[in-house]
């Protein structure tokens, strides 16, 4: 892992070549790349759990109707689409998510923490909602959400 | 309520439903889980410290009828095993989860007999209606546990 802060490089393990080497954006084309106590963090893109996650959207795109035994619809097309582009967009942003069904052809994409549970669920129309659980805070809230609300709550995870 | 064999009443029907405190707070409800909605907790370094069912898997059925349990006690009663309820299911659990903490997150419970050809547990079965966000749905899976667990 190397950090890069204050325009310096730290190297933390042997065998990593930055390429440029006060450069985060060149940086993060060869990295997986994101922010921690205020410097870049990068990390070999062969440790993200992207590939598993779209493993799992591969999965949830073979199930049938019926698929819980309970009458469930099978995974509508547009929101496994959604939910790739929003894996790949955070992809190594933010801790690994759990990527499972939700209801009515929906996928959800979770993550749960001691401190904090947030769920992102991409309706088979391709619309968002959003969940946070802050216990922390205190905040609970659940509903439509705007990409500046989904930003906030995944800065709890990131 | 009389069964039926077209998979429980109309959504409808249990709108003005009243919680059956016949059932027991120590009842345990069963819910099948596929694999599919298994959910691995993991621990801060990325190590899985517990399986569970996905707090979706609490939820009501997608046509908007309630949720669907069978009640333990009841397929006992019955003399049948609970393993039937996962008759001709490949890749399929079974979780339990007590009556107690469902009413916790606002549920109601209530009695509707089926006739389902699978198996011979339909007498047992029971929705749980209520509003279930998000929040309620984790409540009730991260208390559940396994009865034929993964």
């Amino acid at each position: 892992m190397t950090v890069l802060d204050g325009g310096g490089v730290r190297f933390l393990s042997d065998g990593m070549v930055m390429p440029a080497a006060d450069d985060v954006q060149v940086a993060k084309a060869f990295y997986g790349a994101r922010r921690g106590n205020g410097a870049w963090i990068f990390f070999e893109t062969q440790r993200s759990w992207l590939p598993q996650a779209l493993e799992r959207l591969a999965v949830l795109k073979q199930l049938q109707p019926n698929w819980n035994s309970y009458g469930a619809e099978p995974v509508h097309p547009l929101a496994i689409q959604r939910a790739e582009q929003v894996l790949r967009t955070l992809a190594d942003v933010t801790r690994e998510p759990f990527v499972g069904p939700a209801s009515r052809g929906g996928v959800a994409i979770e993550w749960h923490t001691d401190e904090v549970d947030i769920e992102l669920v991409v309706g088979a129309d391709g619309s968002f909602e959003a969940a946070l659980e802050d216990r922390v805070s205190g905040l609970d809230w659940e509903g439509p959400a705007s990409a500046e609300e989904v930003a906030k709550a995944l800065a709890r995870v990131s | 309520m009389e069964p039926s064999a077209e998979g429980g009443a109309e959504p409808s029907a249990f709108a003005n439903a009243i919680d059956d405190l016949s059932i027991d707070d120590d009842e345990v409800l069963l819910r099948r889980v596929p694999h599919a909605q298994l959910q691995e907790i993991k621990d801060e370094q990325g190590h899985v410290v517990r399986i569970r069912p996905q707090g979706w898997t609490f939820n009501d059925n997608d046509d908007g009828s309630p949720m669907s349990v069978y009640l333990r006690s009841a397929v006992a009663a019955l003399g049948e095993d609970e393993h039937s309820l996962l008759n001709g299911l490949t890749d399929f659990f079974l979780a339990g989860v007590a009556a107690a903490v469902v009413r916790a997150q606002g549920q109601r419970i209530v009695r509707d007999p089926l006739i389902e050809p699978e198996h011979s547990c339909g007498p047992a079965h029971a929705v749980v209606v209520g509003t279930k966000n998000g929040k309620r749905r984790r409540r009730m899976a991260e208390a559940s546990f396994w009865v034929v667990g993964p």
